[in-house]
């Protein structure tokens, strides 16, 4: 059996459509995990066979949930376990992996199964390299990033199985004290149709300008490297486009002055048209765009934003 | 206090080419270096031995060539450095040989990378928590110790999530908890005279082949040539051009 879970409920969706199609090409059945009798329901109509359900734990403690999918995967014998990659899911697989004594892949972007045996895609040697891996004993772990494929829809008509099962969490020795807010300014980056991102070439904090001028003319977003969120903090982190910060999916990313180090193109590699203007022809970034300039960010910038506002 | 920080020995990816005919990564004449985040949990670990005082060991497995990179975190100020020669197979069975060690060296906190640079997986640290039965505190971007308590920041998707734990426990830390110092040339050279601690699988008490115990195995790995259209527009009417092929994608 398939078993999908991520504490994101927007992750969960995805991975069942993924989930659905595994199980479907394997001749098995996809179950996951709820909380609620009603949203067992619900996970079923978005393609669940089997929807486990439990007391939900009070707090998301990683151990806590290696004990509990650990112990579903003893006694239910699940043979593919996948995680919704967010932060919580990748500190969590490992360790189900590691109480299973089985393998684990991070960050999957492509899963197919034969004869049972699951077989991931994943990018190594700084993005540079896509490996192939296929597993040697079950159950075979995988986490998937978030916004890898697209949400499941629901099927009223669909039925399948509620299964009780009886879970107490231990202590774990740790104990959430808080959640402290980071700086925002409410935007949603990765509902944008249209992101211009701006990272190192943009020189100061002001010259932003230029790069929300040119979102502007297009009604789209402003979107920003790690060094401009992290480092300078010239903008909140909600800007922030890359494999700490926010994964996007826009029609059209255009990158000003961005040279493309691989943390970035993880939050940006699978967008529509992908554009770069950077002053340094070698820059990664113009490995992954569609159409580039090699050019001063602060000449073609302006310019652009002027011949799109018509 | 006894703070053991794992590091690895990682090939320096910024400096990796392919190979333009078969698509795999040309390895050969790569450097190696200490991954990035693992000099992070370093500093921190010195960070804590300089404000309260503490024993810092590090640990990195690997082939012999991972005592280069424990000489410069002795440069940096650890205090003892062990290298657990071993082959790398997967994250599984690797970690069972950092856990057999870490048990072997003795620890109150145990600090670690997010993840490496080469191959990002993140999976270590939780492997090693696991095994070692310990809680794990993941993304540290703020460690402050007290009366044998450590409270951590977080930094995750929602927020910053602020954790307290008992002693002894497993943090792995973000690139932005600190800035790594570079050691000075008088401790490069002191570092030179510091021992390290050589181990062999036997003498972590690890029997039988281990290339048995692997979970996942490597298919195939190469470099997929790119999907995108790659057209760099040149002349003076380079920006029109662009600017005609947006208008044509916004339009439609």
């Amino acid at each position: 059996m398939i078993f999908v879970f991520s504490e994101n409920p927007d992750v969960e969706l995805e991975l069942l459509t993924k989930g659905r199609e595994l199980a479907e090409k394997a001749g098995t059945e996809l179950s996951t995990l709820s909380f609620s009798e009603d949203g067992a329901n619900d996970l079923i109509k978005y393609g669940a066979d089997v929807a486990f359900l439990t007391e939900k734990p009070p707090e998301f403690y990683s151990e806590v949930y290696t004990d509990l999918i650990a112990s579903l995967a003893e006694k239910y014998d699940l043979d593919t376990i996948l995680i919704g990659g967010t932060k919580r899911g990748k500190e969590t697989a490992p360790r189900i992996a590691t109480r299973l004594e089985v393998g684990s892949a991070p960050d999957c972007f492509d899963l197919d199964i034969e004869d049972g045996g699951l077989i991931v895609k994943r990018r190594v040697y700084s993005g540079n390299s896509v490996a192939t891996e296929k597993y040697e004993k079950k159950p075979q772990v995988a986490t998937v990033p978030p916004m890898t494929f697209e949400k499941a829809e629901k099927d009223e008509s669909r039925t399948g199985k509620i299964e009780k099962f009886e879970f107490t969490a231990k202590p774990v020795g740790k104990s959430i004290k808080g959640l402290k807010e980071k700086s925002k300014e409410g935007i949603k980056i990765e509902d944008a149709i249209y992101v211009v991102s701006g990272g190192r070439g943009v020189k100061a904090k002001g010259d932003f300008s230029l790069i929300s001028q040119l979102a502007e003319a297009i009604g789209g977003e402003v979107g920003c490297s790690r060094p401009i969120a992290s480092d300078l903090k010239w903008l909140s982190e909600d800007h922030w486009v890359g494999l700490s910060g926010h994964k996007v999916k826009p029609k059209i990313y255009i990158a000003c002055g961005i040279s493309g180090q691989v943390q970035h193109l993880a939050g940006m590699r699978d967008s529509g048209t992908i554009v770069a203007i950077n002053k340094n022809s070698d820059a990664p970034i113009f490995k992954v765009a569609d159409y580039g300039i090699v050019g001063d960010l602060y000449k073609v910038v302006p310019k652009l934003a002027e011949l799109l506002k018509k | 206090m006894k703070v053991l920080v794992c590091i690895k020995h990682v090939l320096d990816v910024a400096e990796l080419k392919i190979d333009s005919k078969t698509r795999a990564p040309v390895l050969a004449g790569v450097p190696f270096k200490i991954s990035d985040f693992d000099k992070n949990a370093l500093e921190e670990a010195i960070k804590i031995k300089e404000k309260q005082g503490a024993d810092v060991s590090v640990l990195s497995m690997g082939p012999e060539r991972v005592k280069e990179g424990l000489k410069e975190a002795l440069a940096m100020g650890a205090d003892e450095a062990f290298a657990a020669i071993s082959e790398s197979y997967d994250t599984l069975v690797d970690s069972k040989v950092l856990a057999k060690a870490i048990e072997k060296i003795g620890f109150d906190l145990v600090l670690c990378g997010e993840a490496s640079i080469d191959s990002y997986s993140g999976q270590m640290a939780p492997r090693v928590a696991e095994r070692l039965e310990i809680p794990q505190i993941t993304y540290a971007q703020k460690i402050s110790l007290e009366d044998g308590k450590v409270t951590v920041e977080r930094d995750m998707e929602d927020g910053i999530e602020v954790v307290e734990a008992n002693l002894p426990c497993l943090i792995s830390v973000v690139k932005t908890i600190n800035e790594p110092r570079l050691p000075t040339i008088m401790q490069i050279l002191a570092a030179s005279k510091k021992a390290t601690t050589t181990w062999s699988l036997g003498d972590l008490g690890i029997e039988g082949d281990l290339s048995k115990e692997k979970a996942i195995v490597v298919i195939e790995n190469i470099s997929p040539p790119s999907e995108r259209k790659g057209v760099v527009f040149e002349g003076d009417d380079a920006v029109e051009q662009l600017a005609k092929v947006l208008v044509k994608e916004i339009g439609g």
